[in-house]
């Protein structure tokens, strides 16, 4: 990661409800598709401690230790990927307000390996943490399959996105407000058939396209109608250098999302992840809006995993 | 609370157990070549002792509720966990078998445990109400030790899998006591000669070697990898006299002092984690399946020294031991690829004092045992920290020690858990001493001697404070006052009926100030019967 100047975050300035904005904000409530990714770390993570509260059944302090070991083989299964319910994830995420540089050509160092050096350790980081539960109990439960989980979606926690994985794919059924009646409206938006954001095995070279229509969305309140693609491609793997952690075999996977409401203009927005076998999404890097370049050297949110 | 990865289980783990227990003492290593002599013919002996154990214990929750994350310190009854008493018996017969070969140069020695811990009606054959009997499979048999030594021209050799002990049995503990549980067995070479007065003692420990394949030749493996073994050497020099010797000098009114010295060196290159965690789908821990991607760095060395001394006459015992260990594991991770930035580092330091006065024949006598064991300053003790624990919340009672990158020392020293002070605070909540500062005054009366026996009364009072204030679930260093009396009688011929009691005071350290809740007091009653031979 470059060493560069932090930039502040020019749409701040607009008028908080302004049209604009909120177009904007569904944006990002369903542009970040990999953060539920970041749940799946929580499968290799230790248990949780929950807060003080009624009894519970005794039980030994025996750990379990992970159950999926990588193996290094270039590319990810399913089993490979397996959100563990309850167990949070931590992100470094860079602020809201500031959009930050970034780094997504890396270099090749002197054994011929692709890196990637995101190992910066910034002071002006969020800690933010994310959580894979079952859709069972939200208040959005009833509109999305019985087996989906839920993950924050925004670093903030006001938007939930909804997933189901099976062997073949992790799927995108939807986003959702966390709370049933926020101050600034309920959303709500329920693909009409699920989205790709992974197939597995996740291998490089592999690419697709998916798209999900929303018909009777809610979006702040508001009646949303619309089309989103995404057009998802594997396209390297390497070494990737965090604050916390070095992961020596990552797969970098890029996702451009196209917004097509049906009123209103065409939004785009990109997104590099980088996944490691069972910990999911590692780090992921988001775009400025209607960004071009592939390697794009600003970014609007970076997120990195952290311990 | 943070969410702790793998790589921080390695780092504990390795840590916790591999630096503060590295059990690689080998067995009292003065024990070495005792009872090889000269046979005429091959000769068989057998020692062993029956044990009988039950227990009523008595509001050990502390009534303080559960820490942060829902543990209560000890099991609550099933049906209402409001009440306090839980009872429990189990039995060992434990076996040592040692088989001499004639002209007395080589003996074999053996040690079976047979329904180790096994809870008496634990295993009914059929529905409880029903059952006629207890099911013969739960009668295991466990082979704790094998192991074999001979006499040479320049000391003795021994080889095998056999006890490990030094000094007072903070470090390692062979658990040959009437109240131990555990005990440390090494897979060890050892040699062991006299020297300038002097015991001389050099072990090398395959204390893990890592998976292994079927080889083509039927009944072997194969080690996969010298580079993932971890290796121990340890090296020792005793000045030590006999019970023989010791009598005869306390006869003539001298003292005697004996004193050891040991040092162990423990290493590791590389592991393989996905062959021994314990949860690890199986298709990937098959050796089969193993590959170099299977392979992590891991770059363990370790350093612990001990000293022993103890000074000992007629109507006294004054016994000392002190170990300090060093180790780092450059790099903790669990998960192959995933690698830490920092290394994970261990300070720990222990040390135990044990003294006995008066005549053991006049009846009455007593002393001062103390003990300190290190700590640090993560919430929960760290007396268990086992793979996939969480990095504990303030308020827990244990807990890994390290989180790295924010924490990335483990400097709390664990007494073995077979080394016992007390009944309750640390035999029962916390499993050992660590983190800690006890002292432990004690006194006993031999009251009546029968002819077949004597019968014997021991008084001991524990006053124990943690080291490290954060550690406790109170957040201060306070924990506990308690009172352990017992009633002894031992008959000649081998027969032990010992009637322990315990009552133990919690102090500020144990309390709950999260839910507003005092720890209250807590006793158990332990009557052991144990049939030796």
């Amino acid at each position: 990661m470059r060493h560069e100047p932090l930039m502040i975050n020019p749409q701040r300035s607009r008028p908080a409800n302004s049209p604009q904005i909120r177009l904007d904000r569904g944006v990002a409530a369903r542009s970040r598709v990999a953060v539920a990714l970041g749940c799946l770390i929580a499968c290799a993570c230790a248990a949780e401690n929950g807060q003080a509260g009624p009894l519970l059944p005794y039980v030994p302090a025996v750990g379990n230790g992970p159950a999926c070991i990588p193996n290094l083989d270039g590319h990810i299964d399913a089993s490979e990927l397996v959100a563990a319910m309850g167990i949070p994830a931590r992100f470094r995420v860079s602020p809201a307000e500031l959009h930050v540089p970034v780094d997504l050509k890396g270099f090749v160092n002197d054994k011929g390996q692709q890196v990637w050096d995101w190992s910066e350790r910034s002071s002006t980081d969020r800690l933010a943490s994310f959580t894979a539960t079952p859709v069972s109990g939200r208040w959005y439960a009833a509109h999305f399959a019985a087996d989906a989980f839920t993950v924050g979606l925004d670093a903030g926690g006001r938007f939930d996105a909804v997933y189901r994985r099976d062997v073949q794919g992790l799927w995108l059924l939807g986003t959702a407000s966390r709370e049933e009646s926020p101050a600034d409206g309920q959303s709500l938006l329920v693909y009409q058939q699920p989205v790709a954001v992974l197939r597995f095995p996740l291998e490089k070279g592999r690419s697709w396209t998916s798209k999900g229509k929303v018909s009777n969305g809610k979006l702040y309140g508001l009646p949303w109608i619309g089309e989103d693609t995404y057009e998802v491609s594997v396209d390297a793997t390497g070494r990737l250098e965090l604050p916390d952690l070095t992961l020596t075999q990552t797969l970098r996977v890029r996702t451009k999302l196209t917004i097509t409401p049906a009123i209103g203009p065409t939004i785009t927005e990109q997104q590099v992840s980088f996944l490691f076998e069972c910990l999911g999404e590692v780090a992921r890097a988001t775009s400025l809006r209607n960004e071009t370049k592939a390697d794009f050297e600003t970014a609007s949110e970076l997120r990195r995993l952290s311990l | 609370m943070r969410a702790t990865t793998l790589a921080l289980w390695a780092s504990t783990t390795l840590l916790a157990s591999g630096i503060v227990a590295p059990a690689t003492a080998a067995e009292t290593f003065t024990q070495l070549g005792q009872g090889l002599h000269d046979r005429a013919t091959t000769a068989v002996e057998v020692h062993g002792a029956l044990r009988l154990r039950g227990e009523a214990l008595n509001n050990l929750d502390l009534d303080r509720g559960p820490t942060p994350s829902g543990r209560m310190f000890f099991p609550v009854p099933l049906s209402d966990p409001t009440a306090a008493m839980l009872t429990h018996a189990d039995m060992r017969l434990r076996t040592d078998l040692s088989i001499f070969a004639p002209r007395g140069g080589l003996a074999i020695h053996m040690r079976l445990d047979v329904m180790d811990g096994t809870g008496l009606g634990a295993s009914p054959d059929g529905a409880p109400l029903g059952a006629t009997g207890q099911a013969p499979e739960s009668a295991q048999i466990r082979l704790r030790r094998v192991w074999a030594e001979t006499v040479t021209p320049f000391g003795v050799l021994a080889a095998g899998r056999m006890g490990s002990h030094w000094g007072l049995g903070i470090l390692t503990h062979g658990g040959d006591g009437m109240e131990s549980d555990t005990g440390d067995a090494a897979d060890r070479i050892a040699f062991v000669t006299p020297i300038a007065g002097l015991i001389w003692a050099l072990a090398y420990d395959f204390s893990a070697t890592g998976p292994q394949v079927a080889r083509t030749a039927p009944g072997r493996t194969i080690d996969l990898d010298p580079r993932d073994d971890v290796r121990t050497i340890t090296f020792a020099v005793l000045r030590f006299a006999d019970e023989t010797t010791f009598a005869r000098r306390a006869r003539a009114g001298r003292t005697t002092l004996d004193a050891g010295l040991w040092l162990s060196r423990r290493t590791q290159e590389l592991d393989v984690p996905a062959s021994w965690l314990p949860n690890v789908d199986p298709s990937q821990s098959a050796s089969g399946a193993l590959t170099s991607a299977s392979v992590v760095p891991r770059n363990f060395s370790a350093l612990a020294g001990d000293l022993w001394l103890r000074w000992r006459g007629a109507r006294f015992r004054v016994e000392v031991e002190a170990a300090v260990l060093s180790g780092t594991v450059e790099q903790g991770t669990l998960l192959p690829g995933a690698l830490y930035r920092d290394p994970v580092e261990s300070l720990q330091i222990g040390a135990a004092l044990q003294t006995d006065f008066g005549d053991p024949k006049q009846g009455f006598g007593g002393g001062l045992d103390a003990g300190y064991a290190s700590g640090d300053p993560a919430p929960g003790f760290g007396a268990a920290q086992p793979v996939g624990a969480g990095y504990p919340q303030p308020g827990e009672l244990d807990g890994p020690q390290a989180s790295p990158p924010a924490d990335t020392r483990i400097d709390n020293f664990r007494f073995h858990s077979d080394y016992r002070v007390d009944r309750i605070l640390f035999r029962e909540l916390l499993g050992r001493v660590t983190d800690a500062i006890y002292l432990r005054p004690h006194v006993h009366h031999r009251v009546a001697d029968f002819g077949a026996g004597t019968l014997q009364l021991d008084l001991a009072a524990v006053a124990a404070w943690a080291v490290e204030a954060q550690s406790t679930p109170g957040g201060t260093r306070p924990l506990g006052v308690e009172i352990d009396p017992t009633i002894r009688y031992e008959s000649r011929d081998g027969f032990i009926a010992a009637l322990q009691g315990a009552w133990l005071l919690p102090l500020s350290g144990l309390d709950n100030p999260a839910a507003g809740l005092q720890a209250k007091s807590a006793w158990l009653a332990r009557l052991t019967l144990q049939y030796t031979f």
